[in-house]
């Protein structure tokens, strides 16, 4: 297939290209970090830290498009909120939140209270910079929405029979009871003590 | 200095990669799932990509168009991961895979 016309240039604007850089190596330095921690909880923070990289990535590598909006705040929501929510979720039932993490002012408390606060200053200044928040609904109704609604209508109902199948499979999921795996029977008589379950943690 | 498509595509790569090895190095049915969502991930940052940079321009809406499907297509995924991963836990009290003895039915 021919190109007609040329290729879009780079970005070279010095200011965007450094911070696109920084945000490039946040998003594999997260993503390297919850590989790498044997902590789930810190993991699941570096993750959706990966993602909210991601997505602030997509904000600035497309300055002049009008698909931007849209695409980060479905990044946001779909790609880092949900699932870091989900698998906090997870923990929740099964193992890792039951203890509180540290006290009501730790230092891990402080920690991430820090991180949070800066994410949320960067996004501030994001926004602030590129006028996003004059300009969202006609971003997303005249550009990616409208290719979305009009170019993949097919697409569009198979990733919605996509959502209600896998919310009804998680029902299920989560709602059926499973049966214990029975426990093995000591081998000896009746002198032998029963060692206490251990708890083995994820 | 500047951010060109294979500034882009070399970021996508190193994304999918550690995705990769999540998935298959690790014993962590919860980071192996993060993994998976990692290489999604990345699939849809190479669309971005290819949309803005590359051949995709003339069409520059579809690009992101794919890559909403796929995040969207990424969030029922790990949802129905992660459940299974809770259905396995009732039975075997752990995440870790090599302690899984049997997960069949």
């Amino acid at each position: 297939m021919l190109l007609i016309g040329t290729l879009p240039s780079p970005i070279t604007s010095t200011p965007l290209v450094l911070v696109i850089y920084v945000v490039l190596i946040l998003m594999l330095g997260g993503a390297l970090a919850s590989v790498l921690l044997r902590n789930l909880r810190y993991a699941i923070a570096a993750f959706a830290g990966t993602m909210m990289s991601v997505a602030l990535l997509y904000l600035f590598i497309q300055p002049y498009s009008s698909a931007r909006a849209l695409l980060f705040g479905v990044q946001l929501v779909a790609a880092t909120a949900v699932p870091a929510l989900l698998m906090l979720g997870l923990l929740r039932r099964t193992s890792g939140l039951e203890r509180p993490p540290s006290a009501p002012y730790g230092r891990e408390v402080v920690a991430a209270s820090l991180v949070t606060a800066a994410l949320l200053a960067l996004l501030v200044v994001v926004l602030g910079m590129a006028v996003w928040p004059i300009r969202i609904a006609p971003d997303l109704f005249v550009g990616l929405g409208r290719t979305i609604t009009d170019a993949y209508v097919v697409s569009l109902a198979v990733l919605l029979v996509l959502l209600l199948s896998s919310a009804l499979g998680v029902w299920l999921l989560l709602g059926q009871r499973g049966e214990r795996r029975p426990v093995s029977q000591p081998v000896t008589g009746q002198h032998s003590k029963r060692r206490p379950e251990g708890r083995r943690d994820a | 200095m500047s951010v060109s498509l294979n500034v882009l595509l070399v970021a996508s790569a190193a994304l999918f990669a550690i995705g990769c090895f999540a998935l298959i190095a690790k014993r962590s049915v919860v980071v192996m799932l993060m993994g998976t969502q990692f290489m999604l991930t990345a699939g849809g940052l190479a669309l971005v990509a290819f949309a803005n940079f590359g051949l995709g321009t003339q069409h520059r809406e579809n690009g992101p168009a794919l890559a909403v499907f796929v995040a969207v297509i990424a969030v029922c995924e790990l949802a129905v991961g992660l459940a299974m991963a809770a259905m396995i836990y009732r039975e075997h009290r752990t995440f870790l895979t090599d302690e899984y003895e049997s997960v069949g039915g």
